[in-house]
């Protein structure tokens, strides 16, 4: 097993190698200027008196965010370019000699040359720490240029609401699915499971912005029912002092319940099908037949026997699922105004904010792989044939 | 699938039991539309920030909201001035302390001023505020005495500290570094570039936990920030034993509701819903087509007061007169041009449209609620066939009949083509942006929405990269001051003034505005000037900003006013 | 197989599975819709005769005409209901998704007392000709109208984006699981001019063309496509010249050291990285870099949805390598390409079919989600999903979600129920 665990793990590591590459070019090319709205952002912003007090201030961010160093490891350019062209920031500058290397150095503009700039780069320095920078191995994002603060700091409560919410409604979409894919299982041609399956197929084609946005319509709104409160995840007054985790739950029940509706309804589709499925294909096998001609009761044949072996697909569902609900996540939370990632993804886009966006993507990117990596470690651990076979 | 019917049941049955009702204390739920991006007390600068620091902070002066006028606040009375304009004397009243139980002293003025101007401390965007002030001399034998000395004479010279909270120089400075040294030293760049401890004191005192934890957020003012629950909301609670307790001789000093949420909600149904709902008692910041709505429903009535309330505030689309001539073009150079764009504004379909009716037209820089505005000068009204006249006289003409008007510019034919920008986000601006595209389109002017986000909207105005632009101008009760928005220095300097409207003219009746302290010269001088940019048409001049005011019945004590917030919300009282 | 075959094909299947009959007819449906809108949904008239002069204004490709010296300009928008025409036949919806109607804004309901304001001023209540039938928004757009519109673009989001993601996904997903990692064998030579030709391209298409690039991408639309389509022949093209120069140069030295290339591991990799990046979230970020744009959003969605089709792709091929009619294709030295293209591909076609169409439903998804939270799609066009995105601010506008919602749903719900329609017969 153990053996099996290490290749899985070893073969995870470039998997995030290239999802943190992705988003670090992601933010290298997001638009705006950090350095630039990060100086001027002041709501009032009155006439500056000197350029000079500018210039200062970008630079001294410019080496707090570490800008200052070459984007990576290495850069391919022109031959004609020199080293450290990099280190000039004012556009008009880089134009302005971009102009003069075209027009001096004829030939030398279309040969490629590698340049190595070591580790001091922003890439490492991102990924691994640097100067001013812990890095993101050790949770460390950078500066969200909107807010001047830490991103994990704004991230961390929020990543927190956002995972709840997942975990909670991948179980909760167990807990009602499977009930309902083993009667279907069980009788394929009766009403129920007719009924139950078209249901759910039309649940599972319900965008759920249309969805979110009827049911604060009519379940939030004093005109028509108003049994849920419209936004919010807690009371307005906040958790009274010294609630215990439990309470807390208990308070923030009625919050919770409609965007759980929303998350968990389009996933009820595809799992209840696949545990249908799964679940018919064991009951064709022997040692089910044995256990029928044993005098076992059905239920206890599906609930202990076949429901375990037939286990696999379901874990596999668990990696796609989970994903797709990060994802849902900016609509959902953007509709019932939860303080999650998705609200934040899409305030940190308004804002240009892009070191807050490029964090979540690349922490919910981990959290994936690592939930994939749970599945397969899961999956081994329950199908032993697997770690020979893989 | 009976098994599952009983848990559902119990959820809904907790939900029926806990939701929709709110605990009848003395907390007062205000709706909140954006969060401050910082409450740094000298640094930051948005406008919430501000609003909150009128309960949680004092200031040397404040304004008196029924009249108007200059009220004193920490200082026993209006300061008396010198003979040449330049020294204002203060003194400090007696009874108001920090939450430490220790005296304001005028080393504390002293050092909100050298906090603000040193020139390590982050906050550029204020500092031209505070250039002219150019010293603070606090009286040898009385530290709650002392003058300020202004570099020149100017409208604003008091006016100006209703904005800036007074803070603790024992709080900020544990140290006394800032002590040592003076507002000339603190603002010379070769100076500091040697002094460490200064670049140490500011460093810490820039750090990010001034501005987000509440634990280092300190006042005079009689509520503290006592949770600041990022996204959600921002708890105000009033302090205990502080010297304000019973006060109710000025607004500065009342406290009625023990606590004061700000409940942040930036979606327009929902906080509708939450009202509806009774969740929250006060909200002006709901749109326009909801108010009306709430104010044609009885029921919501019978529990709360609805009421609309001016503001000095109004809204406006800039031209850029003088563009690059490469990136922009050359389109709003002609007066005649600009005047056809204001005419081909559909005035009231987008009042109607956007507004319910509710605002007035504005004419010229400054809003119809304050005193000095020119009645004389009419508003414009749409007139597409005006307006064509006026593009031909300019010469724009469609030539070659592709249905977008062109005209010969510098021996380049250029067509009128141009980018509307407006700040993303705002479901207004970007219906307002439509409806101004559809309208000139009308005239053969082909327009293209561009909406962007904060900063890249502030620099593309402020580094003249625009055509047109849609923003608003929020004022105050004070005497205005358009060296801002309308010197030509301001243009060059890459301030407030977008359009690059000013002539020497101009700039001379600016300040001769600014330096004017008798009021009916001002005004008759103000007037003047209003006329000059009515006739210059550097904007299109669009409406004044209404607040929508909800208040829930329970809370008495009511009093809305034109000037920012609109409800002082620490003076509103629980019913019995 | 041939048009005529696979025509066959479908009309059998067509007459043997009724639900799926009415969803094609559906789908069919929508597609009229949207190639017909400007003829269904449009503020002027059809036919009109002003003057005893007859005019085809929606027809007609002229800007204005001039009847007895009077202009008439075909963009005055709603003026034409005013205009004191003879004879006037509207389109069935009488306005254009842009049209302002100011007399019926902000938000009329569609059992609200709509009205007009006639040229001498007096308001009077909408004629049935003119009724905003599903309401009005903010601005006085008729809902009708911008539904009717959005058609095009819903429809036009998916279809393309999955003609790209298809392409991809197929040719990827068919590498990777007929090559596998034990097929293509490759010299030390070869080798390095393979990285040399990543080298050269890359510095080429990004380094000499960087300007090109920059511009073509914040103008959007062809240009883009078009350097996109740029950039994948370059590297194609030096891939393919640097790989037979070395191996040229390896039959010369007579190395014969040669190892297998590992294509399957490589697009392996390529698709768990790509699927473990949450794509909503991947298409918001990269939709906000550039200027947002319909061929922008299309070519995002290709390009990060292809890797289902393909790992879907893979599979069938790694199935029917096994399968004795793909053994004896080898057997008697057939080629790589004809096998993979003309005797694998159709029949793995239908299956393919099933799950590309899935990803329509999915793509109509993604351009719904963006228009209503508002990021990454252009402003000027109301589409499906901006309808919605209006009635987030206004519950009581509930005819801003239940319409476009409901097309939104109906939308999906075709393409889901075709795709498993089909899954289930084969």
């Amino acid at each position: 097993m153990w053996p099996y665990v290490l290749k899985r793990i070893l073969w995870f590591i470039p998997t995030l190698f290239a999802v943190t590459l992705i988003g670090f070019i992601l933010l290298a090319n997001a638009p705006g200027d950090a350095v630039d709205s990060l100086v001027m952002s002041s709501n009032s912003g009155g006439s500056l008196k000197t350029t000079q007090d500018i210039e200062q201030q970008k630079t001294y961010w410019r080496k707090q965010l570490g800008l200052d160093l070459p984007l990576f490891y290495f850069s391919i350019c022109k031959l004609s370019e020199p080293d450290t062209l990099y280190k000039i920031h004012d556009e008009t500058q880089l134009e302005k000699v971009n102009e003069q290397i075209k027009t001096t150095e004829g030939y030398r503009n279309y040969l490629p040359k590698i340049v190595w700039y070591g580790s001091s780069n922003q890439y490492h320095r991102w990924l691994f720490g640097g100067f001013n920078s812990k890095g993101i191995i050790r949770g460390d994002f950078g500066l969200s240029i909107s807010k001047k603060e830490p991103v994990i700091v704004i991230i961390k409560d929020k990543l927190i609401w956002s995972l709840f919410f997942s975990i909670l409604s991948i179980i909760l979409a167990y807990a009602i699915s499977i009930p309902i894919g083993i009667k279907i299982a069980q009788q394929p041609e009766s009403k129920f499971s007719k009924s139950s399956q078209f249901i759910l197929f039309l649940m599972y084609s319900m965008p759920s912005f249309f969805v979110g946005v009827l049911l604060l319509m009519l379940f939030a709104n004093p005109d028509i029912l108003s049994i849920f409160p419209p936004s919010g995840i807690k009371p307005i007054e906040g958790y009274y002092d010294h609630a215990s985790l439990i309470e807390k739950f208990i308070v923030s029940v009625p919050y919770m319940i409609l965007p759980l509706i929303c998350y968990t309804y389009s996933s009820l589709a595809f799992i209840t099908k696949l545990t249908a499925t799964s679940i018919q294909e064991q009951l064709q096998l022997d040692y089910i037949k044995t256990a029928k001609a044993k005098g076992l009761s059905s239920n206890s044949i599906i609930w202990k026997h076949a429901l375990k072996n037939s286990a696999l697909p379901l874990i596999t569902v668990f990696s796609t699922v989970f994903p797709s609900i990060v994802g849902g996540s900016v609509i959902i939370e953007s509709i019932f105004t939860i303080p999650g990632m998705g609200l934040e993804t899409v305030r940190a886009i308004i804002a240009q904010d892009y070191p807050v966006v490029i964090a979540i993507i690349t922490l919910s990117s981990i959290l994936t792989i690592f939930s994939y990596l749970l599945a397969d470690i899961l999956y081994a651990w329950i199908d032993p044939r697997i770690r020979i076979t893989k | 699938m009976k098994s599952l019917l009983y848990p559902l049941l119990f959820i809904l049955s907790i939900t029926f039991t806990s939701s929709c009702k709110k605990t009848q204390s003395n907390t007062l739920v205000v709706h909140l539309l954006s969060e401050p991006d910082d409450m740094h007390p000298t640094n930051g600068a948005s406008a919430v920030r501000a609003e909150i620091n009128l309960y949680t902070n004092l200031s040397l002066l404040r304004v008196n909201y029924k009249t108007g006028e200059l009220l004193p606040c920490l200082a026993k009375s209006l300061p008396t001035v010198s003979e040449d304009g330049l020294n204002y004397s203060y003194e400090l009243k007696d009874n108001m302390t920090w939450d430490d139980n220790s005296p304001i002293t005028a080393n504390d003025i002293a050092f909100t001023t050298k906090a603000s101007k040193c020139l390590y401390t982050n906050n550029i965007g204020l500092k031209p505020y505070w250039e002219n002030i150019d010293d603070i001399i606090v009286d040898s034998k009385n530290n709650k005495k002392f003058t300020i000395k202004m570099k020149r004479p100017y409208i604003l010279n008091t006016w100006f500290w209703t904005d800036f909270p007074i803070v603790q120089a024992a709080f900020y400075d544990k140290q006394n570094v800032l002590a040592k040294y003076s507002n000339a030293q603190l603002t010379d760049s070769t100076f500091l570039k040697s002094k460490q401890d200064i670049k140490q004191w500011a460093d810490e005192f820039n750090s990010p936990k001034y501005s987000t934890d509440t634990q280092f957020m300190s006042g005079a003012g009689p509520y503290k920030i006592t949770k600041w629950d990022k996204g959600v909301s921002i708890t105000l609670e009033k302090k205990k034993n502080h010297w304000s307790e019973n006060c109710q001789e000025n607004w500065y000093c009342q406290a009625n509701p023990d606590k004061i949420i700000l409940k942040l909600n930036n979606n327009n149904a929902s906080a509708l819903l939450e009202l509806k709902n009774g969740l929250i008692d006060v909200s002006t910041m709901i749109d326009y087509s909801s108010f009306t709505e709430l104010s044609k429903d009885e029921a919501f009535k019978k529990d709360f007061t609805l009421k609309l309330a001016d503001t000095y505030n109004y809204t406006y689309v800039a031209m850029n007169m003088k563009p690059d001539g490469k990136k922009h073009k050359k389109l709003f150079t002609d007066v005649n041009v600009r005047r056809a764009m204001a005419l081909l504004t559909p005035y009231n379909q987008i009042n109607k449209t956007l507004y319910e009716n509710n605002n007035k037209q504005v004419v010229g820089p400054i809003s119809p609620n304050k005193i000095d505005f020119n009645a004389d000068l009419k508003p414009l009204e749409y007139n597409v066939e005006q307006a064509k006249e006026l593009l031909k006289q300019a010469g724009w003409a469609d030539t070659d009949n592709d249905q977008v008007l062109d005209k010969m510019i510098d021996g380049e034919k250029t067509k009128f083509e141009f980018n509307i920008n407006f700040i993303s986000g705002s479901k207004v601006w970007e219906d307002l942006a439509k409806q101004l595209a559809e309208s000139f389109g009308k005239a053969n002017i082909y327009v293209m929405l561009n909406p962007l986000d904060y900063n890249g909207f502030f620099s593309s105005v402020t580094g003249h990269s625009f055509d047109m632009s849609i923003s608003a101008w929020q004022s105050s009760a004070p005497p205005e001051d358009f060296s801002q928005l309308w010197s030509s220095a301001s243009w060059a300097n890459n301030g407030l003034n977008f359009t690059g409207f000013g002539t020497p003219q101009s700039d001379a009746l600016i300040d001769s505005i600014n330096t004017c302290m008798d009021e009916p010269k001002r005004i008759a001088l103000s007037k003047r000037f209003q006329k000059l940019v009515y006739d210059e048409q550097p904007y299109i001049f669009m409406f004044t900003q209404t607040r929508r005011v909800i208040v829930n019945k329970k809370w008495d004590n009511l009093e809305i006013y034109t000037e920012y917030p609109g409800v002082l919300l620490n003076t509103l009282k629980l019913k019995d | 197989m041939n048009i005529k075959q696979s025509y066959s094909f479908f009309k059998r299947i067509l007459s043997k599975n009724r639900v799926l009959k009415r969803c094609v007819y559906v789908f069919i449906l929508f597609v009229f819709i949207s190639i017909l809108a400007p003829f269904i949904a449009n503020d002027k008239p059809l036919v009109c005769k002003y003057k005893g002069l007859w005019l085809f204004p929606v027809f007609s490709f002229k800007h204005q005409s001039i009847v007895n010296n009077e202009i008439i300009n075909y963009n005055m928008a709603k003026d034409w209901k005013t205009l004191e025409t003879d004879f006037a036949i509207f389109p069935p919806c009488a306005y254009s998704p842009n049209t302002i109607d100011a007399d019926n804004a902000p938000r009329k309901s569609p059992f609200d007392n709509q009205t007009m304001t006639l040229k001498n001023g007096q308001t009077t209540s909408l004629p049935l000709k003119y009724k905003h039938w599903l309401g009005t928004t903010q601005n006085g757009n008729d809902v009708l109208s911008c539904i009717i519109h959005g058609t095009k673009t819903s429809l036009s989001v998916g279809i393309f984006s999955m003609l790209i993601a298809g392409l991809i996904g197929i040719l990827l997903g068919a590498c990777a699981g007929y090559f596998q990692d034990n097929t293509i064998k490759i010299g030390y030579i070869q080798s390095i001019f393979l990285l040399l030709s990543l080298f050269i391209s890359y510095f080429f298409c990004f380094i000499i063309r960087a300007n090109h690039l920059s511009e073509a991408f914040k103008e959007g639309g062809l240009g883009m496509f078009f350097q996109i389509l740029l950039i994948i022949y370059i590297f194609i093209q030096n891939t393919f010249i640097l790989l037979k120069l070395g191996k040229w140069i390896d039959e010369k030295l007579k190395t014969n050291h040669r190892f297998y290339f590992p294509v399957d591991t490589i697009i392996s990799r390529t698709i768990e990285t790509l699927n473990s990046i949450p794509t909503l979230l991947l298409i918001i970020a990269l939709s906000a870099i550039s200027k947002p744009s319909y061929s922008l959003l299309i070519i995002i969605i290709g390009f990060l949805s292809w890797t289902s089709i393909a790992r879907l792709t893979r599979a069938e091929y790694l199935k029917a390598k096994q399968l004795d009619y793909v053994t004896s294709c080898r057997a008697i030295g057939m080629s790589n390409y004809r096998i993979i293209v003309k005797h694998i591909l159709p029949n793995v076609l239908p299956l393919l079919l099933v799950q590309i169409i899935f990803g329509l439903a999915g793509a109509v998804l993604i351009e719904a989600s963006l228009s209503f939270i508002g990021v990454g799609v252009p402003l000027n066009t109301i589409t499906w999903g901006s309808l919605l995105n209006e009635a987030r601010d206004h519950f009581s506008a509930w005819w801003l979600v239940v319409f476009p919602g409901i097309c939104v749903f109906t939308l999906i719900f075709i393409y889901n129920k075709i795709a498993t329609e089909i899954s289930k017969i084969k």
